[in-house]
């Protein structure tokens, strides 16, 4: 016996089974090949008789061809079940088998595609607790009391003193300077939660991305890089984007980043009311009183920071209207993006 | 903030267009939303940031146009109040008393006899209805158009209301209440800060005026307030009432405390030449003025503001001469000036000036952001990232994900919290409430994340889409030792159809779809070491449901929806339902993959079948052959049989074992031998009967 021997026996086989009109026969034909007496089962009796040397390969060959065999055999069951011959055109019209196809939600796409961006130049990811303390998600963040912020209408309360579902993605800044010495570059994302009422641009539970350097000679002129960054490998080199000053508590001097407005190309709309640029970001230096409180040295030590809202980024670039949208989980709506 | 652009020109002159102001203005600062035309004017709709209450007036607006158009600033001018011959005097009793001395540092009340209650003037009407404010009568009217111009409330009451001629400022007592100028009745508490004569309230203090005390056509006499009241306690007492007014929103972000004084002369001095019955109609009598201090709102303290910071924070040096003509025209006094650094007062209005680096923000926002260069990202440092990967589960949940997704789920994103009613549903205890809820069916954190995928299933079932394969990545919460927690799992939902071809071949997902998913995240971390078994789970219907464990700690949960929970979500279909606890998978997964080497020799199968009671799971036999020998490689349950020829409470699997050795090639006597072996055991340990 030798392997050509092997690869006869296959093709002998290959020939029965095409020319078999029905499962009996396909049954006989598989118990002649693949039964426990077959005619593979005694060429592999046979190896050991083999000279050592050619035993390991006409044993791979044997497991090969019975692979092939038992493939071909159910390959021309399924034939004759469907009444097709091989011969035979198919309909290649007919539609094709349904099955339900997985896929990332659009939120996640455009978390992860943001998140890309910024991994390039060098953030690392982390994140933190959604269920937060007071101190993170305020004090460190130097909103003192009283700040409107801190009002049940803009954050929601656990029944512990202290304790809250945190409002933004900043705490996460806080738990990381605070274990963790400078320099550092780091990116948040995640879930947020405030008491807004559910209609067409609002929701009580949402998600922003938050990002912090902080470096020896971090300045402003940084910030306006890496931001300009994200924002041309977002939106395309050619959007237009400004920055214009704003107001933040743990950030100063602060900023927010507008684009011309997508919708309208800067004409004004009603989705930029009007004034033809779309605000898509805040950010600024971060504030010495935050970077006190974590025990970071201000004068050795400054850094940027900034935060997007992900449902607001993503209904810019999908042209979705209505934040519900997102929750809803209509499987139509899904299916759009991945 | 509503400001009209011919308003602003009484403070600077204006010589571009308006968009080119509103342009200016916002590159400073000053967001202008919509520009609206009002006849040859303009409104411009100011977003004014909370630190900036300077802002929410027309002198401060107009000190910003005239630093951003580089124009010269017209400050208000000075109005000194006439001397008024004591012979018109009535020697009044009136007084004013502040008792809430924490609520209210300081508070005007000015008596002004005889005045002469009618329409407004034009330009005063005019300007206020361009802006979006009604005209009442010249009166009111002018402590509106003060406070638009200088950002100080005022209110005016008609002075023969008042009973015994007192103003009392205190907080309001248990159970007393107003009628607003708005004409709806509050019921006042104990934190609101109140107006008060010697019978009752007679304003809610820095919101609304009451209606009993309100200035009418038949008013003569009035008291003209001006105060200084605690921002805090006006924002809450705003918020209790759902009240705000442009009084309060000044208020809650704090007026400036010289300009009570000034604001209150300007309105004499209004009301002298637009609301006087004297004949010469240029004065009113000032019958009596009480000015109350309780605590005087000190400066900020001294700046120096260090050159070398500016070029630090900022990474670009503007001139010193720029620097120094800036900090003036921002109303700072430079009190001394050295070679490296200047030292500076703020003026009152602008308390936000307190450090060095708002002096930075202050020359950032008019040197321009946009003339900032945007230049050179630091080096990059990538020694950190180890330490921060620990802060992160991305990477895995990422993978955890992608196996979903391979399995053909989809992934969904849902509300994290639950209704009252549903919790009560599930009988789940040490779930975690919210404080402050905002509507009661999303008022408690869910403990569990099966409801938010059934409400999904709901969703798409009422819009016709049945055939469902869903995954969520996600939270669940609850209450340790009334410690909140939270915890990420991962969700699957299956319903519907899995497969359907145009021949009529049609396949429903069922039970061993979801362990499936389960077991392909289990095998892609490589876990091996994991057992299923029954679980007692109410979501669950009793004939399908199992709970996984990895390394002998619960890491997932799966089985059929229970027609109880079917019923309470009013869904018809089958639904299988799992949660997995990623923390356990992640605890449980290997991460070194050692290779190993692929035999070269051929494996034989041997098939056979037991005859078993129904109790006796698969599970079992598999776990009784598994390591009888070394050369079981594999065992599979290839058939399950219940029916014709088997006894009722009997069931008849199909097993085949696989042999292969990686050292030779294996001859039937000897796998015959140890299969036989192995049906030996099974039926001596086991209570089955091996089938011919
Ligand atoms: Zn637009």
């Amino acid at each position: 016996m030798n392997i050509t021997d092997i690869q006869n026996i296959f093709t002998e086989a290959e020939e029965k089974i095409s020319q078999a009109s029905d499962s009996n026969e396909l049954d006989e034909i598989k118990h002649f090949y693949l039964g426990r007496k077959g005619k593979m089962a005694q060429v592999i009796k046979q190896i050991p008789e083999l000279p050592e040397e050619k035993r390991p390969l006409a044993g791979k060959e044997s497991n090969i061809i019975k692979g092939k065999i038992q493939s071909l055999l159910s390959d021309r069951t399924q034939q004759l079940k469907t009444g097709q011959e091989k011969t035979q055109k198919i309909d290649t019209s007919l539609p094709a088998v349904k099955r339900t196809l997985g896929g990332r939600h659009p939120i996640t796409i455009v978390i992860d595609d943001i998140c890309k961006i910024f991994e390039h130049i060098g953030f690392t990811l982390v994140e933190g607790p959604e269920i937060e303390t007071d101190y993170y998600n305020f004090k460190a963040l130097n909103i003192p009391e009283g700040h409107p912020a801190r009002d049940n209408f803009a954050t929601f309360y656990l029944p512990k003193d202290n304790m809250l579902l945190r409002s933004q993605t900043s705490p996460v800044q806080i738990r990381i300077m605070k274990d963790v010495e400078p320099p550092l570059r780091i990116l948040s994302p995640g879930k947020v939660f405030r008491p807004d009422n559910l209609d067409a641009s609002h929701s009580f539970m949402f998600h922003q991305i938050e990002g912090l350097v902080v470096d020896k000679k971090t300045n402003f002129t940084h910030l306006k890089a890496s931001l300009s960054y994200f924002v041309k490998n977002f939106f395309g080199r050619d959007v237009t984007m400004r920055f214009r000053p704003h107001y933040f508590p743990f950030t100063e001097p602060s900023a927010e980043v507008d684009i011309a407005c997508i919708i309208c190309g800067g004409e004004g709309c009603s989705v930029c009311s009007r004034t033809g640029w779309l605000e898509i970001l805040g950010a600024g230096m971060v504030h010495p009183n935050v970077l006190k409180e974590v025990g970071i040295e201000e004068s050795i030590f400054q850094g940027y920071a900034f935060g997007l809202g992900i449902e607001r980024i993503a209904m810019l670039k999908y042209g979705i209207t209505d934040i519900r949208m997102f929750f809803n989980n209509d499987m139509r709506f899904l299916k759009q993006f991945s | 903030m509503k400001v009209l652009l011919s308003w602003l020109k009484d403070f600077v002159d204006i010589d571009v267009s308006v968009e080119q102001l509103a342009d200016t203005l916002t590159k400073n600062g000053l967001e202008v939303g919509e520009i609206q035309s009002v006849g040859e004017d303009f409104v411009l709709d100011i977003e004014i940031t909370p630190n900036r209450p300077d802002c929410l007036s027309i002198v401060g607006v107009a000190r910003e146009c005239a630093i951003g158009l580089s124009k010269r600033f017209t400050p208000p001018r000075l109005i000194f109040l006439p001397k008024i011959s004591s012979a018109y005097l009535k020697e009044t009793k009136f007084g004013v008393t502040i008792g809430a001395q924490e609520a209210c540092l300081r508070y005007i009340g000015r008596v002004l006899l005889d005045v002469e209650i009618a329409p407004s003037p034009d330009f005063i009407k005019e300007r206020l209805e361009k802006i979006g404010l009604r005209s009442i009568n010249n009166v009111v009217d002018i402590t509106n158009y003060i406070l638009i111009e200088t950002g100080q409330p005022m209110h005016a009451f008609d002075y023969d209301k008042i009973e015994g001629k007192q103003i009392i400022v205190r907080f309001a007592k248990e159970g007393e209440q107003i009628i607003s100028l708005d004409e709806t009745q509050r019921q006042l508490s104990k934190q609101d800060l109140v107006i008060a004569d010697i019978k009752r309230p007679i304003a809610l203090a820095g919101i609304m005026g009451g209606y009993d005390t309100e200035v009418t056509s038949k008013t003569r006499n009035v008291v003209l307030e001006s105060a200084f009241f605690h921002p805090q306690t006006i924002r809450k007492a705003a918020q209790r009432h759902a009240l705000t007014t442009e009084a309060s929103y000044r208020f809650e972000r704090g007026v400036d405390f010289p300009t009570v004084d000034t604001a209150s002369v300007y309105a004499v001095d209004l009301i002298s030449k637009y609301a006087s019955r004297s004949s010469n109609k240029t004065t009113v009598i000032i019958d009596k003025t009480v000015d109350v201090i309780i605590k005087q709102v000190a400066l900020s303290s001294k700046v120096v503001l260090k050159y070398e910071d500016v070029e630090k924070v900022l990474g670009i040096m503007p001139s010193v001469f720029w620097i120094r003509k800036l900090i003036k025209n921002l109303g700072c006094e430079i009190m001394s000036v050295s070679k490296e650094s200047l030292k500076i007062q703020a003026p009152s209005t602008r308390s936000d000036l307190k450090i060095n680096i708002d002096y930075i923000e202050e020359i950032a926002r008019f040197y321009g952001y946009d003339k900032i260069p945007s230049q050179g990202l630091p080096e990059l440092m990538v020694e950190k990232e180890p330490v921060l990967k620990n802060f992160s589960e991305k990477d895995f949940e990422n993978q955890a994900k992608d196996v979903f997704i391979k399995t053909g789920l989809r992934e969904v994103i849902t509300y994290a919290l639950l209704s009252e009613d549903e919790i009560e549903e599930l009988k789940i205890k040490n779930t975690l409430p919210l404080k402050n809820p905002l509507a009661k069916s999303y008022s408690v954190l869910r403990p569990v994340i099966f409801p938010s995928l059934l409400k999904v299933a709901k969703y798409n079932f009422n819009r016709g889409v049945y055939d469902l394969a869903i995954f969520e990545l996600g939270k669940v919460y609850s209450s340790i030792n009334s410690e909140p927690c939270e915890r990420k799992v991962a969700g699957i939902l299956l319903s519907g159809k899995k497969y359907q071809d145009c021949f009529g071949n049609e396949i429903e997902y069922n039970f061993y779809d979801l362990k499936f998913a389960v077991e392909t995240l289990l095998s892609y971390f490589k876990i091996s070491d994991y057992s299923i078994k029954e679980a007692k789970q109410m979501f669950f219907s009793n004939s399908c449901s199992a709970e996984i464990s990895v390394s002998n700690e619960k890491s997932a949960l799966i089985g059929k929806v229970s027609g109880k929970i079917k019923t309470y979500y009013d869904l018809k279909r089958d639904i299988y339902i799992g949660e997995i606890y990623l923390d356990t998978i992640k605890k449980g997964m290997k991460n070194v993959i050692r290779h190993q080497k692929i035999t070269q020799y051929p494996f034989i199968d041997r098939d056979f079948s037991l005859l078993l009671p129904k109790a006796v799971s698969a599970g079992e036999i598999i776990e009784h052959i598994q390591g009888k020998n070394d050369l079981i490689c594999a065992v599979d349950i290839i058939d399950v049989y219940e029916g014709k020829q088997i006894p009722l409470d009997m069931k008849s699997i199909t097993i085949r074992i696989r042999f292969q050795s990686d050292e030779k090639t294996l001859k039937d006597v000897e796998v015959d031998r140890i299969c036989e072996g192995v049906k030996e055991t099974l039926v001596k340990e086991l209570p089955c009967q091996i089938r011919k």
